[in-house]
């Protein structure tokens, strides 16, 4: 069953794409992220052209993101004021990062830097997660790790512009949660992700907040943070291909519930090990593809 | 089966006026393209462009014909990949112009049989006699040329069937036009020239129009004419979807 994309102007199996869509819906399901960190690259991987893979990962993020909030809001999982402040830092970060990559388009070196910003993420993430999923099978006690380091007071908490965060229990100051929110925004608009695997860390370890509200927290943040960047690259670079962003949210339908179901199943030691593989073995075949001598040394851009 | 028995229709009555016009001493080339409006669908993985015609006084079998086809010229960019820091990064840029779109050319025999190459490189017939033109020279602009053209014709953008086109009977000639995959919107002019011993008797020269359906079109169009609209239009449906797998959760 094939299809031609308008705006990506390739034909496509809406199967392979469906399936696509299918397995990232599994992973929100299952982690509790957007899933953009691996779809962005599969699209590519696939023959989308990466400025349209970025742009349309980020619509399909925001559909994957709404479900995933919206269950973490039931469960009174979500400080809504830690994720503002956070949206405030995204949204600046979303512009800036829009400008960058219109100026790297047009300097010809987009696809270059969306493929080394994968490398080094998904490299320094996939070793985290992989060396904290093997951790807490070893020590099969994650609470005394996460509280000890809790007890420790952070340089970032001294910094001035304090606000009290009630559903997370910190007295904070917020530039540290902007600068975080900012950098997730330049990262969603460079590659098309939700940025879950890198806020949620932060939030964990760098602002202490409490695990049980951050994937909540974080999926707020996404949902307009991602609806914003997809709109700033229609805009500019008219790179969102609707039928394409659609295919993919229909197969993240299904996955969502697979993810769901798998998810109370598997231990969550399990899960983070599992996520850690994954991200190294994305991150390693990016990086093959940018070291080993292309086939084509010379690239050709159509200008009409 | 309606356009089948139109096309014979057609047939019928070009060859009664090649039998009317035998004897005619005016040469007049006769060509028709059987659908000139060739729509890009959703489903669309090439298509074909029926070619057919004739000459009034002359014994085609003597004859050789040749169809060219050929997009709009555009510009490229070409960027060379170097090895810096131990990864493949875009260098230098080049642009490069008069780069048909689409280009093929479709003859009944090897075209350098058919006429003298001064002809073919005049008119741009046969792909090694595309001519591009850059602001830089030399050896290295050749090397580029030269890429842009082994490119396309991997991309099936640019081919040549020199045994593409049948002569039926001794009268009619007919030629199927392969479109590829990714043939692009726009409008595209088929050349048909017809040489005799080695000369050019008469040419042709008409259009095609390559559409995309009206969905895809709708899309595009509204993508680059309201690029703002169109981004707010893509979120609420990805509002929409997610409310719809809230719902879907929600009943499972």
């Amino acid at each position: 069953m094939y299809m031609y994309l308008p705006i990506a102007e390739v034909s496509v199996n809406i199967l392979v794409l469906f399936g696509m869509g299918g397995i990232v819906g599994i992973l929100s399901g299952m982690f509790g992220v957007g899933g953009g960190f691996l779809m962005t690259p599969l699209l590519i991987f696939y023959g989308i052209p990466p400025i349209v893979a970025v742009a349309t990962e980020a619509n399909q993020i925001v559909a994957s993101s709404i479900s995933g909030a919206y269950a973490h809001w039931r469960r009174a999982a979500v400080d809504i004021k830690m994720g503002t402040i956070l949206l405030i830092g995204g949204v600046i970060g979303s512009f800036i990062g829009i400008r960058l990559f219109v100026y790297l388009k047009n300097v010809g070196q987009i696809d270059l830097i969306i493929s080394l910003s994968y490398v080094i993420l998904l490299g320094i993430i996939g070793t985290i997660t992989f060396i904290e999923g093997i951790r807490s099978i070893i020590t099969q006690d994650e609470s005394r790790y996460i509280t000890k380091r809790n007890r420790e007071r952070l340089w970032i908490y001294t910094l001035p512009l304090r606000m009290r965060f009630k559903k997370s229990g910190l007295y904070i100051s917020i530039i540290p949660p902007l600068i975080i929110g900012l950098f997730v925004g330049i990262l969603a608009s460079i590659m098309g992700i939700g940025g879950g695997f890198i806020m949620v860390p932060a939030m964990i370890y760098l602002l202490r907040m409490p695990t049980n509200v951050v994937i909540g927290t974080s999926l707020y943040q996404i949902i307009f943070v991602t609806s914003l960047v997809t709109i700033l690259h229609a805009y500019e670079n008219q790179t969102v291909d609707i039928m394409l962003a659609l295919i993919l949210m229909s197969g993240g339908v299904v996955g969502a519930q697979i993810g769901a179901a798998l998810g109370h199943r598997l231990k969550a030691e399990q899960l983070r090990f599992m996520l850690g593989i994954l991200i190294l073995a994305v991150c390693i075949k990016i990086l093959t593809s940018l070291v080993i001598e292309p086939q084509n040394l010379l690239t050709i851009t159509d200008i009409i | 089966m309606m356009r089948k028995i139109f096309l014979y229709t057609f047939l019928i009555f070009i060859i009664h006026i090649q039998c009317s016009y035998a004897n005619d001493s005016e040469r007049s080339l006769i060509t028709q393209i059987d659908d000139p409006h060739i729509q890009i669908g959703s489903n669309f993985f090439g298509g074909k462009l029926l070619v057919f015609g004739s000459i009034s006084g002359r014994d085609l079998l003597k004859s050789d014909i040749i169809i060219k086809v050929q997009g709009k010229e555009k510009k490229a960019l070409i960027r060379e990949k170097i090895k810096k820091y131990g990864i493949w990064i875009n260098n230098t840029a080049t642009l490069v112009e008069d780069v048909p779109s689409f280009y093929t050319i479709y003859s009944n025999r090897n075209i350098n049989r058919i006429t003298d190459t001064e002809f073919l490189a005049r008119e741009e017939i046969g792909i090694n006699n595309l001519k591009f033109t850059s602001q830089i020279e030399g050896p290295q602009v050749q090397h580029i040329y030269d890429v842009i053209k082994k490119r396309n014709r991997e991309n099936s953008i640019f081919t040549e069937n020199f045994t593409g086109i049948r002569i039926i009977g001794n009268k009619l000639f007919r030629s199927s036009v392969e479109l590829p995959q990714g043939i692009k919107e726009g409008t595209y002019e088929v050349s048909i020239f017809f040489f005799e011993d080695q000369v050019l008797v008469d040419s042709d020269i008409s259009n095609i129009f390559v559409n995309k359906t009206q969905s895809g079109k709708y899309i595009y169009n509204q993508a680059n004419k309201n690029p703002l609209w169109y981004g707010i239009i893509a979120v609420i449906i990805a509002w929409c979807a997610g409310l719809i797998i809230i719902g879907v959760s929600r009943v499972t």
